[in-house]
């Protein structure tokens, strides 16, 4: 590593256009925590927050910010479910999985959804307009079946409203 | 009987008291002004001490007995704050933060305090973004008003509070995986010892108590021992938040002195209001995902430390899961054990690989609906090999659903297997 | 530590207090198994493969005495759950069970759980047949296979962790061990995991990928399949091969390894264990780069120029040719007209027979183990004088330890002494860092100390200073003179003008002092960059050790890094021009190979003796040299640039295929074995020198007197031509012995070299064998918990140390350094050449680590940089008085400005022609195309 540190890393992703604001606030971000590595994790989540998703090099980056061997940021990037390395829908749909939503009948729902968007929890749709996802227990077991959609909790979801409401985002 | 004052769901008192200035105006914060100015440390700890109030965690460990185990002279300390409720069916951390955040936070300053700490983190699950915005509201109003920074109140005495959020992993509560988490590393449990109180955070002492554990400080301080021990019972003083869940009418936190029958909380109308359709009960969890089931012969139990671990499981984190005979026991078993095994962080062989192996043998019974000769003493051993044998608590709550399902419905898996 | 007894299944027995476990019951003779758990790293805990049943005495809470029951026995409390034995430490009175149902369930347990995951590939996998997954299995798991076979999770494999380690994730069991050596070990965090639970796997995420010069290590220690190396994959079973002990010649720390033979194949390399040396470990560099043995384009037969090319010719006819040449050379000119270079890889028989060749047989002092180049340093003798003591071991080294490593980069030059050094501080030792730039080493240290460029000696005087400002003069206990000259030259500057001009704080400039002089044990390890600012600097490091009062005794003195496996030994056995074996100075000295090519060049020298140097690959002196002399006979491996001008070429045996000793760093003397036949028709250096030497004595060509006074002339003429630092006390004058030219074996040339040449008295191949106490190491042979492999285990030897020289009191120590060079040159930069484990070293060849060569580039600093607005990848020009050399700018951000680095030796990138010395200044211009 000696001989093969770059010169004055800095933050940069293929992607990004020069003009992006995101990265100056990532920069911030990580400022704020004088590039502490123990701020891994709450950087992780501002640059998820502005990406939408983690980025190989946005992973590389921010190890060389935070002084971070990259497989150190790439395991605690993958560890913690809440981080996602591939895009997300442009809309996405939560289905809550714990016990109480389980016994209230979450499989079935979730079951539904996928044959309505002909996806398995965990991807997104090729036309990348909604994502489709399992949590376990999402701490809403006194509205279950509770389901997330696009941010919003729906308690006690009942399969066809649900439907219906995907649907119509869908269009 | 409800109570007449809560100590914990005190918007039951007084609706608005998420607002700061309610907060204020119905005493909030006067605890910890008068304890900074009148009382010292040590004295503080003593009132926790003699008060009985036990973790609300899981573990029930007196709570002043953890902070004497700090060792003397040894700083800086560190306050963690555990509010990374993950497990299936608790949910009363995520809604006192939503309804009386206030005294979250007067709770964790006043320990901080007693314990000689001036640096206190909470821990939010990374899912709960709305809570976290509420707290960190919470906190800079109390910084404005002069309760936290530096010489607060002109005592003096500093203190800081940062929120950290988590992202994504049940493991985080452990309470060694929290500190991991807390340096931004991966969320894995430490060896044990060194203990927290001794090497924490940062290889700091640290003490590390849950929210509703907190949020009773200050009421202890303001009401007074005596006070605090007229609730609940000798043994398990003070209240409970309940989460209760499942086929229940009103599934929902209530907060009941210890000790309050399990009948009670199912079936008054105050609480759950009894089973859906009036179905009878088949499996309650009393303490959240990683407690051993009871049943219905188990109604009377008095929900305190004490007696439900004399019928034999434990009142963890007082979440309460009530399940009518509509479900199958190795269905239930196979979704929880599916939780654990999706939750397991893999540091150890037998939470790793036996988590792995139950879900294989159970999703193949319960989903699949196909049994093999040899799939129930295959599943009592998987169990029984990692039962005690785990790296933290994780591996050891994987035990505890196909245990209970095991042992108390084992027709339910010969039915499987005979086809 | 005190001892505590403990009681492992009814066998009571005492084992220090702390100790785990794991490690107490292996003192008991009591195998745990264990995966997770290695001896060299703390434990973790994670496997679970350890856990026993604990127990404690009851105590009685009143007195704090042990409870007995009626038969007088304490009464025992057992732990309620079984433990982890790696992560309990011993206490008295504990009992440990390790054979109880329970016990035995939950081992069983853990062995069925990680087979769950295991693809059961043994037939077709590398590690079958030393793999501790297997032998535990046999041992303590399950007969049958409970899991369902279809259930098995299916990985894509193997993936490539980078270009040398490949992993395969169904065998891997999650233990970490490979993780946690390159963090704690290697300090190479370079691996990590990904995902968590069943879908945890190890990953490389770093560019490039597994950048580690400890990588095959992690394959060693996995206790499966999981990692595997690209060198050995798929080659061969490893019950099939039969391991030869031997030593690696490729830096000067001496490793000590096996040649993994099937039949005369090389199949691999693997670490034999030295506490010693390098304990348990194996630089990558060693480990895969010794497939030069094997190459196809060795030399397998003698070589005669015919014109403008080569003709294969028989021994007899070479040899003899080689002999009547020299004789005639010899006969008209005198031996003074004849030279020879030997590599210092090259064995101590080797060497110590080259240099009797050619002062008893041809009459010449005209020797030397260096190539000649401008940047070549003055011969190091205080590595030898001031060597660290006999009986010194690392291993056992921690606190009460103080190590200054000045001007070296261990990782690059010697690259196990990091694993070395890094253990040291782990243990407790203090580390400090001296350079003028970052290197690896520095980030273990416990301070560092970043010297301005060229302020280096200004550094090493303020420490002097401050020692003698602390009386440390008036405790010096050695034979010595000089002092007042020292005094005078380093008081003649104030600590602050000192401190200044080193660009050091005072007060880190007076804690080293003071851990040096507080130091129970203290070492100071010197590499190429301290040597290359001349004899000036490396005396005052030598002044610092003594007046420290770190010479002459067990772990402490003076580590000296010099380049290739033997410089210590061409040295100490006399391939210089100056000095005989053991440092007798000579009345009349050789020409130095500095001197050499000139010399050739106009014709004073006329016959040249070259093995195992390839000065014509970068040397335009040498080349012109080489045309220039009249007979050239070259020794080697391979057809090199100057084997193409020899007149004749010798094919020569490798390291493994001939016995030979080499003396290291330390003045650790080893031996190392032949693994198989010499390849074609070569043979070992030193009988091809006996052969030579004995057709001349038939001849009876002798040295004639008036030869060698010549000999003297040039040699006046040489600067620093007091290189032998000890000043022997009266001139030893041995009566000529007759020439002995009839060896059978290496080993009695070893026998005579033990006879004859202070300090490797006693030296023989009878007393290197031994190996010591088994179990030295903390281990009992082939123990799975280090390993499971057969070839770690050392049967062979361990070698043996020398004493320093100062310690056998026939040298008096001077203390007076020379004055600082003075530099004339205004030129902006000063130029360093970096040496690199992977430069241009042609043993590489053939090996894994080609891809890793490094690329020519000329490394400059950010400031640097930014002033001439160069950006990375830029093409750039360094300019020094005598040539230029351009080559792709890298912009290194930890670079000091003022200093210009180039890879050392690369073939493309020829450094010595734009050299003034061994310190070159240039000035930096960006070209523009």
């Amino acid at each position: 590593m000696t001989t093969s540190s770059p010169a004055g890393t800095t933050l940069q992703t293929k992607t990004q256009s020069s003009d992006d604001n995101r990265l100056k606030l990532l920069e911030a971000t990580m400022k704020r925590h004088q590039h502490r590595p123990d701020a891994l994790i709450e950087v992780l989540h501002k640059a998820q927050e502005l990406y939408g998703y983690l980025t190989p090099e946005l992973l590389i980056s921010v190890a060389q910010r935070l002084h971070l061997p990259p497989s150190r940021v790439y395991g605690v990037a993958t560890f913690y479910h809440f981080f996602s390395l591939v895009p997300p829908g442009e809309h996405n749909c939560t289905i809550c999985l714990g016990t109480a939503c389980y016994v209230k009948g979450a499989a079935a729902i979730l079951g539904e959804l996928e044959q309505q968007l002909g996806l398995q929890a965990g991807q997104t749709s090729a036309d990348g307009k909604i994502s489709l996802l399992a949590a376990r227990c999402l701490g809403a077991c006194g509205i279950a079946p509770a389901v997330v959609l696009d941010g919003q909790v729906i308690g006690h979801a009942i399969p066809d409203e649900l439907q219906t409401r995907v649907a119509e985002l869908l269009k | 009987m409800p109570l007449s004052e809560y100590i914990i769901m005190r918007e039951l008192n007084h609706p608005d008291i998420n607002q700061f200035a309610v907060y204020r105006r119905v005493g909030g914060w006067e605890t910890y002004a008068a304890a900074l100015r009148e009382q010292t440390p040590a004295a503080l700890v003593q009132q926790v001490k003699d008060s009985g109030l036990r973790g609300r965690g899981g573990a029930g460990f007196p709570t002043g007995v953890k902070w004497g185990f700090l060792p003397k002279g040894v700083y800086p300390r560190y306050l963690l704050c555990n509010c990374d409720e993950s497990e299936p069916g608790t949910f009363n951390n995520h809604q006192i933060i939503d309804r009386n955040p206030h005294q979250v936070i007067e709770g964790v300053a006043l320990s901080a305090y007693a314990i000689e700490c001036h640096t206190a983190y909470i821990y939010m699950r990374g899912e709960f973004a709305s809570a976290a915005l509420l707290l960190e509201q919470a906190i800079a109003e109390a910084y404005a008003a002069g309760f936290l920074g530096k010489n607060i109140l002109g005592t003096g005495y500093d203190l800081d509070i940062y929120i950290h959020r988590g992202a994504g992993a049940y493991i985080c509560g452990e309470e060694t995986a929290l500190m991991e988490s807390l340096e931004g590393k991966l969320g894995q449990p430490r060896l044990k010892p060194p203990f927290p109180a001794v090497e924490g955070l940062y290889g700091k002492p640290t003490i590390i108590n849950n929210v509703e554990t907190l949020a009773n400080v200050p009421r202890i301080i303001e009401k007074g021992v005596a006070w605090y021990r007229s609730h609940g019972t000798e043994k398990s003083p003070g209240t409970k938040c309940f989460s209760i869940s499942g086929h229940v009418n009103r599934p929902g936190n209530y907060e009941l002195p210890f000790g309050v029958p399990l009948r009670e909380l199912i079936e008054s109308p105050e609480y759950a209001g009894g089973m859906r359709g009036g179905r009878p009960v088949k499996i309650i969890i009393p303490g959240g995902a990683s407690a051993p089931w009871l049943t219905a012969k188990h109604l009377d139990t008095p929900l305190d430390y004490e007696g439900v671990a004399a019928a034999g499981s434990m009142l963890g984190s007082g979440a309460v899961i009530v399940l009518d005979d509509s479900v199958k026991a190795p269905h239930v078993a196979y979704k929880m054990d599916e939780f654990f095994k999706h939750e397991s962080c893999g540091k150890c062989t037998p939470c790793r690989e036996g988590t792995h192996w139950l879900v294989k043998v159970l999703h193949r019974m319960a989903e699949e609906g196909h049994g093999e000769a040899n799939d129930i003493p295959t599943l009592h051993s998987i169990y029984r090999q990692m039962e005690g044998n785990c790296f933290c608590l994780l591996g050891e709550s994987a035990v505890m659903p196909i245990k209970s399902a095991l042992e108390l419905f084992p027709e339910e898996f010969e039915a499987i297997v005979k086809g | 530590m005190p001892d505590v007894t403990i009681t492992v299944d009814g066998r009571s027995f005492s084992v220090p207090a702390g100790t785990n476990v794991v490690d107490a019951a292996r003192m008991g003779g009591i195998a745990i198994p264990v995966f997770c758990y290695h001896p060299r790293m703390p434990a973790v805990g994670m496997c679970r493969m350890c856990l026993v049943q604990v127990g404690m005495p009851k105590l009685d809470p009143a007195t704090r005495q042990p409870l007995m029951d009626a038969q007088g026995q304490p009464v025992i409390a057992l732990m309620p759950k079984l433990q982890t034995g790696c992560t309990t430490p011993v206490s008295e009175g504990m009992v440990i069970n390790t054979k109880t149902e329970e016990v035995q369930f939950a081992q069983k347990g853990v062995l069925e759980f990680l087979l769950t995951s295991h693809p059961l590939d043994c037939p077709v996998c590398d590690k079958g047949g030393e793999c501790p997954l297997q032998n535990l299995t046999m041992e303590w798991g399950p007969g049958q296979s409970r899991f369902d076979y279809n259930d098995k999770v299916h990985f894509e494999k193997p993936v490539p962790l980078g270009d040398l380690i490949l992993l395969d994730r169904e065998r891997c069991i999650l233990c970490s061990r490979c993780v946690r050596f390159q963090d704690e070990l290697a300090d190479d965090s370079v691996l990590g995991f990904d995902h968590r639970g069943r879908n945890w796997m190890i990953v490389s995420k770093s560019d490039p990928p597994f950048a580690s010069k400890f990588s095959g290590n992690t394959t060693d220690i996995c206790p499966v399949g999981a990692l595997t190396t690209a060198d050995f994959r798929f080659k061969a079973r490893v019950w099939e091969l039969s391991s030869k002990p031997g030593i690696c010649t490729l830096c000067p720390v001496g490793c000590n390894l096996n040649f993994d033979m099937r039949h005369d194949r090389l199949m691999r390399v693997m670490p034999r264990e030295n506490g010693a040396v390098n304990d348990i470990w194996l630089c990558d560099k060693g480990r895969f780069g010794h497939r030069f043995i094997e190459h196809e384009s060795r030399l397998h037969a003698p070589l005669i120029r015919h014109g403008d090319h080569f003709v294969e010719a028989s021994w007899e006819e070479a040899l003899t040719l080689v002999a009547e040449k020299l004789a005639a050379v010899q006969s008209a000119r005198g031996g003074s007209a004849i030279a020879g270079l030997a590599a210092p890889r090259l064995s101590n028989e080797d060497l110590y027979l080259f240099q009797r060749l050619f002062r008893e047989q041809l009459g010449s002092n005209n020797l030397d183990h260096h190539l000649g180049s401008p940047d070549d340093g003055d011969h190091d003798d205080l590595g030898g004088l001031l060597a660290v003591g006999k009986g010194t071991n690392l291993m056992e080294l921690g606190a009460g330890t103080t190590v200054l490593v000045f001007g070296a980069d261990p990782e690059e030059e010697a690259p196990l002494y990091l694993l070395r050094l890094r253990a040291l501080v782990q243990r407790g030792a203090q580390l400090f860092v001296a350079n003028q730039r970052a290197t690896k080493l520095e980030r273990s240290a416990t301070q560092a100390l970043r010297y301005s460029v060229g302020g280096e000696l200004a550094l090493a005087r303020a420490l002097v200073r401050e020692l003698l400002e602390r009386g440390a003069a008036e405790r010096i206990k050695l034979k010595h003179s000089g002092l007042d000259a020292l005094r005078k030259q380093v008081l003649a500057q104030t600590p602050e003008q000192l401190a200044a001009a080193a660009g050091i704080a005072h007060e880190q400039i007076v804690a080293l002092a003071t851990a040096l002089l507080e130091a129970e044990h203290g070492l100071i390890m010197y590499g190429a960059e301290a040597r290359s600012a001349g004899l000036a600097l490396i005396e005052t490091l030598g002044a610092l050790a003594v007046l420290s009062g770190n010479v002459g005794k067990p772990n402490s003195g003076m580590i000296a890094l010099l380049p290739g496996g033997n410089s210590r030994g061409a040295l100490d056995l006399g391939v210089r021009p100056d000095a005989r074996p053991g440092y007798v100075l000579m009345p009349q000295r050789g020409l130095p190979a500095q001197q050499l090519w000139s010399a050739a060049r106009d014709g004073h020298v006329r016959a040249l003796w070259i093995a195992g140097l390839d000065p014509a690959a970068c040397l335009p002196d040498a080349r012109e040299a080489l045309t220039a002399a009249e007979f050239v006979v070259v020794q080697e491996l391979f057809m090199s640039e100057t084997a193409r001008m020899a007149d004749v070429v010798l094919p020569a045996a490798s390291v493994a295929e001939r016995d030979g000793t080499y003396t290291n760093a330390e003045r650790r003397v080893q031996r190392s074995r032949a693994a198989r036949a010499p390849h074609g028709q070569s043979r070992p250096d030193w009988q091809i020198f006996q052969d030579v030497a004995q057709m001349l004595a038939d001849m009876m060509v002798l040295p004639h007197p008036r030869v060698e006074a010549e000999g003297a002339k040039p040699a006046k003429a040489a600067k620093g031509a007091k290189t032998a630092k000890g000043q022997n006390e009266q001139v030893v004058t041995r009566p000529p012995e007759p020439p002995r030219w009839d060896y059978l074996t290496p080993d009695e040339v070893a026998a005579e070299i033990a006879e004859r040449v202070p300090s490797y008295g006693g030296v023989t191949y009878e007393a290197l064998a031994a190996t010591g106490n088994p179990g030295v190491w903390g281990r009992q042979a082939n123990e799975a918990v280090f390993y499971d492999g057969t070839s770690y285990e050392n049967t062979e030897g361990i070698g043996i140390a020398l004493p320093s020289l100062i310690s056998t009191g026939r040298f008096t120590l001077s203390l007076s350094p020379r004055p600082a060079p003075v530099v004339k040159d205004e030129r902006p930069l000063l130029l360093l050449a970096q040496p690199l484990a992977y430069g241009g070293d042609p043993l590489l060849r053939g090996s894994l680590l080609e891809r890793q060569l490094a690329q020519p580039a000329i490394v400059i600093s950010q400031s640097d940089a930014e002033k001439l607005n160069i950006q990375n990848g830029d093409r750039v020009r360094i300019v020094s008085a005598v040539g230029e050399l351009s080559a792709a700018a890298r912009v290194h951000a930890d670079l000091p400005p003022g200093l210009v680095m180039v890879p050392a030796g690369l073939p493309g990138l020829c450094l010595s022609r734009i050299q003034t010395g061994p310190r070159t200044r240039v000035s930096l211009v960006k070209v523009v195309v």
